[in-house]
């Protein structure tokens, strides 16, 4: 008599296969937050949040100062740089003029938005806002988005190799009958991947993409005869 | 199938003959062919990056830096973008970059802290002329 082997024996889900499944479920949501545009981060924040709870991954800011003083910026060429009043000035020396916020050098994320509050240019031909900066010296890499009346009036992002601005400018707009000097202004640089979106009173000016610089940090710098104050400084998580 | 041809008992219940050598024969194509894959991305890689650049040879890059009212400019700068290797202007502008490692490269040429980029293929054994290249020279002043 011949002795079938039984190969119809079933088994139920040991812990390997349920851990798959947990795995799999949970890579489908991800991928599906991500296709809607949501953040898993801005939703795990979220429930956080609502839960009470305060988690430094969840933080408002990743650096924030309000110009109580110069503390925690670093300045490379040029000078000028003073807080007056609550405010960080650079007030109309004719050279170029670069200071580094150190804060943003140490553990900042790839992606963050930078925003300066109250910044009211009075005179001069602009100032601007370096990201994704590598080298806090006078060699500088990295892009700058500047506010740049002296440019024929032009919002503007360059790129920056070795401390050289290169021309021509990545991108720039140049709005007809915008009064440049004497009010103050909010500016938001939003930094994701390698898409950069800028924004001044809170309406996009500009946008472009570039892959050269991948991470970096954040400063400032002024530039002939340039007078202007700004409120506070910020970088903030991207959700 | 005949009954003639047809598979006994005892043969069913220790599989068919083929089967076994069919998997394994599977089996041992695949890995050949993943490791062709392997080897063939290992070498396209290698040869992109620094070293693989360096055992295909290097070559040179020249050029003539002038301001934009075409006066030549000494002491610019020229030099490839996240390498090492940078020299400067003469007196009658020109410069010439040695020992670059053959392939594509970002040539940036700078002067009084604005510049300009421009992308060059660099052959082995050959002087790759740039040919004039123009930067605006700006107004605004270094500090002391």
């Amino acid at each position: 008599m011949i002795k079938m082997k039984n190969h119809n024996r079933f088994r139920g889900q040991g812990m390997v296969e349920y851990s798959l499944i947990i795995a799999l479920v949970i890579a489908v949501s991800v991928l599906g937050l991500e296709a809607t545009g949501t953040s898993v981060r801005e939703v795990y924040c979220m429930a956080v949040d609502g839960l009470g709870f305060s988690n430094q991954y969840c933080s408002t800011a990743y650096c924030e100062s309000s110009f109580d003083s110069i503390d925690g910026w670093t300045m490379a060429e040029g000078y000028g740089w003073e807080v007056r009043e609550g405010q960080l000035c650079n007030t109309s020396n004719p050279y170029r003029n670069y200071l580094f916020n150190e804060c943003s050098s140490e553990n900042l994320p790839d992606d963050y938005s930078v925003k300066i509050n109250g910044a009211t240019l009075d005179r001069g031909n602009g100032y601007g806002i370096f990201f994704r900066l590598q080298n806090y010296d006078d060699r500088p890499n990295g892009y700058a988005f500047q506010y740049d009346p002296g440019l024929g009036g032009a919002f503007v992002v360059r790129k920056w190799i070795n401390g050289y601005e290169i021309n021509p400018p990545i991108v720039y707009n140049r709005p007809s009958d915008y009064d440049w000097h004497g009010d103050p202004r909010d500016l938001e640089v939003q930094v994701k991947g390698d898409t950069f979106t800028a924004f001044v009173d809170g309406e996009e000016v500009l946008t472009f993409t570039d892959p050269d610089y991948e991470s970096g940090g954040v400063g400032l710098r002024t530039w002939d005869g340039t007078a202007v104050c700004m409120d506070d400084f910020s970088i903030e998580p991207l959700y | 199938m005949s009954l003639n041809n047809s598979p006994s008992f005892e043969s069913l219940s220790t599989g068919t003959e083929d089967a076994p050598k069919w998997g394994k024969r599977r089996i041992w194509i695949l890995i050949a062919v993943l490791f062709v894959v392997v080897l063939i991305l290992g070498a396209v890689n290698l040869l992109q990056s620094d070293v693989g650049k360096g055992l295909l040879g290097n070559g040179s890059i020249s050029g003539r830096v002038v301001d934009g009212n075409g006066d030549v400019l000494q002491e610019a700068e020229a030099f490839i973008e996240g390498g090492n290797i940078s020299t400067f202007t003469d007196a009658n502008g020109r410069f010439l970059l040695e020992n670059v490692p053959s392939g594509e490269h970002n040539l940036v040429v700078g002067y009084q802290g604005v510049g300009v980029q421009k992308i060059v293929a660099v052959n082995a054994g050959v002087v790759l002329d740039t040919g004039t290249i123009s930067i605006e020279v700006p107004e605004v002043p270094w500090a002391e």
